[in-house]
């Protein structure tokens, strides 16, 4: 089949997602610097906070929805073996959002949209910020529609068979993210929109937040699950090996999505405007979706000890070392696993109801997501960029010792930014200040912390470099000779023949979802409709 | 509509679940994995529904609303009214209007060791707060009353600090409290305390 | 690697991942332990 067409569209995404991360690298750093107040030249909060949003709108929304998209679309095309369906679409969707983009992009870097990547009211930014979010969001549903469609021809022209799990899990994602996506939505159309362009006076705060927590945790997930389906579908097969279970990473895939949505509370814990029943409730549901990512984890660790044992590994751990270290996506999974470990961790602490006000909007929350977003997360977005480059470009890697390195920094700048991170929430530092100011002693303590995530920061960024530069020479170095690497997707040790169709297909947990939503937001939300409150006027900052 | 028929089918779908389930092979090992995760899960969750239910370990949950655009005009959050008080059945009740950028009363006294029940409000933007190295912390959602009971175990002066996003101020939005030891501490002088809580 | 013991190793439970995962998840259990009693209820 001819892919040429694909190859561009999955290429033009990734483009996009990955000049929005290099852009967003340099303000990171920039941020920690002025954060120490080591250069006492750079302290302005006005540049501090614009730099602030606009690094978390392009790591959070950016690179992020753009990534997604053009590694779905070629997932979609390799692993069903079809064209992507109706490209005009795929292309109108791509250019909407990257519209979207550019109308966020002016107001974030001319200081007139310091709100922050979570923008909550009352505070407002100029109304284009808003609407370019909106864009940028339909963009992202024409992608899903597109995921839900091929999957749902494919089941009709394969009665029967099994989906195969990369097209499951992409696809799994999109009715995901269109579930999630909806909370934003309603915030941005029904509030934020009338209000910033004077349409409404005022909006309630509290139901602001309810609804931006609706998708604020399940916005995460929409995130890792490429991660995890890099995870089961290359891992194995890079590693020399098999997946473990076809049917477990399955299961695993669907628990995650239908309990990553209704637990949107723990990010309100300490909010006034819900009672402590739904924040228990929520809570619940929070260490439920801990238990998809404790099998995972088992589930990769399991395939990568078949590959080491096949590779000559012998003893409880001997496998560990006769693994292909040099491989980029199995380094990546195994530094992945380890800022899992981590991160994973300090999410659990965050899920502890009444536990969260020891670090809530303390440093320790941008530490977390740090770890688990830009580590765990993101490293996989490069192994997954350094394997499909070469098949999208049809041209060898640049160099792949230079990945190995980039890898490896990434994840030592990564383990060096987080850690006091960490440290400083648990010692009291708030979150989302530009500078230590408070006339007080214990601020003394958090000085060596700060001094340290300058140096994080500094490797990260000579990271981010690298990774960029070894994409971009490998798609301008001339053409030498024919170069027909093909993708190959892991097989399970036990071949899967049939699945039951709830391990097949999403009608039914869709309706499950349906059902878990409506008790989990539905009297929190109409609570606001029929409480006397009073709204706010929009404030600037 | 007939229950029956509905009740049968169901009980048939969820035999034949079960029976898809048990034909999965799951490796022995990563079944014991599943089960260990479950444990473990209902560890957390088990000592975390408990101390809810039967110590009161919950965050702050009062759904009570206000209007923060006429503060002023609100008898429970006037000036003279906010601050620390204590009722005529002995409870401490602090009242702190949060707005940009500090937090009022500026300094305020409380002892250690005791039972205490903030209630903050907003007057314009979303705030949070919280008291370093300790449990005091709620976020101020304007059009609400962030009601919070906490108690403070070792004496000390601590900052109160902004945690949310407000502004370009948000850096210096913070105040100061003094926790005094239990014995030392005297209470402000008895004025007519109006409106508010209904202690629990 | 003759296909013997390549079938063994294909059948044979992931010891070594067990043993790794109930490391680690012994040592959160531990950790939350000690945040939630040795930090957090003491806070007040």
């Amino acid at each position: 089949m001819n892919d040429a067409a694909e190859r561009k569209l999955a290429l033009s995404h990734l483009w996009v997602a990955f000049i929005a991360f290099i852009l967003a690298c340099f303000m990171g750093e920039y941020q920690v610097l002025e954060r120490s107040g080591l250069i006492s030249a750079l302290d302005s909060p006005s540049v501090y906070f614009a730099s602030v949003s606009t690094h978390g709108v392009l790591m959070a929304f950016v690179l992020t929805f753009f990534f997604i998209m053009g590694f779905g679309y070629y997932i979609a095309t390799t692993s069903l073996k079809q064209p992507v369906w109706n490209k005009p679409l795929a292309w109108g969707g791509f250019w909407l959002a990257l519209v979207g983009v550019v109308m966020v992009a002016i107001p974030l870097l001319t200081g007139k949209a310091s709100v922050l990547y979570t923008f909550y009211p009352p505070m407002v930014a100029h109304a284009a910020f808003y609407i370019g979010a909106t864009l940028l969001v339909i963009g992202s549903w024409v992608w899903c529609a597109i995921m839900l469609v091929m999957f749902v021809q494919w089941k009709k022209e394969n009665p029967g068979k099994p989906v195969p799990l990369a097209m499951f899990a992409t696809a799994m994602n999109a009715l995901l993210w269109l579930w999630t996506s909806a909370g934003v939505a309603l915030e941005v159309l029904f509030q934020l929109i009338p209000l910033s362009l004077g349409w409404m006076d005022t909006v309630d705060p509290g139901l602001s937040r309810t609804l931006f927590a609706w998708t604020l945790h399940p916005i995460v997930y929409f995130w890792l699950i490429p991660a995890y389906t890099a995870f089961y579908v290359f891992v194995p097969k890079q590693a020399g090996g098999f997946l473990f279970s076809d049917e477990l990473a399955r299961l695993a895939f669907i628990v995650l999505a239908v309990f990553a949505l209704p637990i949107g509370f723990h990010h309100l814990y300490m909010d006034p405007e819900q009672a402590k029943g739904w924040k228990l409730l929520h809570g619940i549901g929070t260490f439920v979706v801990a238990l998809p990512t404790l099998v995972t984890g088992f589930t990769v660790i399991a395939s990568l000890e078949i590959a080491g044992r096949l590779r000559g590994g012998k003893g409880l751990f001997g496998w560990i070392g006769t693994l292909p270290w040099t491989n980029s996506m199995v380094l990546s999974v195994i530094l992945s696993l380890l800022m899992l470990i981590f991160g994973g961790f300090g999410g659990i602490v965050n899920a502890s109801y009444a536990m969260n006000a020891m670090i809530h909007n303390t440093a320790w929350v941008p530490g977390h997501f740090h770890l688990i977003f830009a580590g765990t997360t993101v490293i996989m977005y490069f192994a997954i960029a350094y394997y499909l480059w070469p098949m999208l470009v049809k041209k060898p890697l640049f160099s792949s010792s230079m990945a190995l390195v980039q890898l490896w920094t990434w994840f030592i700048g990564m383990s060096i930014l987080t850690t006091p991170w960490h440290v400083l929430g648990l010692l009291g530092q708030p979150r989302r200040i530009s500078s230590v100011v408070y006339n007080n002693l214990l601020t003394l303590s958090w000085k060596p912390y700060e001094l340290m995530m300058i140096l994080g920061g500094l490797i990260l960024l000579g990271s981010a470099c690298l990774f960029i530069y070894n994409l971009a020479k490998t798609q301008l170095n001339p053409a030498s000779e024919v170069f027909d690497q093909q993708i190959e997707f892991a097989e399970p040790i036990h071949a899967v023949e049939s699945l039951p169709e709830w391990l097949n297909d999403f009608k039914i947990w869709n309706k499950v979802i349906a059902v878990l939503m409506a008790i989990s937001f539905g009297y929190p939300i109409l609570q606001f409709f029929f409480m006397n409150t009073s709204g706010s006027s929009p404030w600037g900052f | 509509m007939q229950i029956e028929p509905i009740k049968q089918k169901y009980a048939l779908l969820i035999r034949d679940v079960c029976k898809q389930l048990q034909a999965i092979h799951i490796d022995q090992l990563e079944r014991k994995w599943i089960t260990i995760s479950i444990l473990v899960i209902g560890l957390f969750v088990g000592i975390i529904v408990i101390d809810a239910f039967f110590h009161g370990v919950n965050p702050p949950s009062k759904v009570e609303t206000i209007d923060s655009a006429s503060l002023h005009l609100n008898e429970e959050f006037a000036e003279d009214n906010l601050g620390v008080q204590v009722d005529d059945k002995g409870n401490i009740i602090i009242r702190m209007v949060a707005g940009r950028y500090s937090f009022f009363p500026k300094h305020i006294a409380i002892p250690a060791e005791t039972k205490l029940t903030f209630r903050w409000v907003s007057m314009d933007v979303l705030h949070g707060v919280h008291i370093p190295m300790t449990n005091m912390s709620t976020m101020i959602v304007p059009g609400y009353v962030a009601e919070i009971t906490t108690t403070f175990p070792k004496p000390g002066e601590y900052p109160v600090l902004c945690n949310e996003y407000c502004g370009l101020g948000h850096n210096h939005m913070w105040s100061n409290i003094s926790v005094i030891a239990k014995e030392d501490w005297n209470a402000p002088a008895k004025s007519p305390v109006k409106g508010g809580s209904n202690n629990e | 690697m003759n296909e013997e013991d390549r079938k063994r190793i294909l059948e044979s439970p992931p010891v070594g991942a067990f043993a790794l995962m109930s490391v680690v998840i012994g040592g959160m259990v531990v950790a939350w332990l000690f945040l939630y009693y040795g930090v957090f209820l003491p806070r007040g």
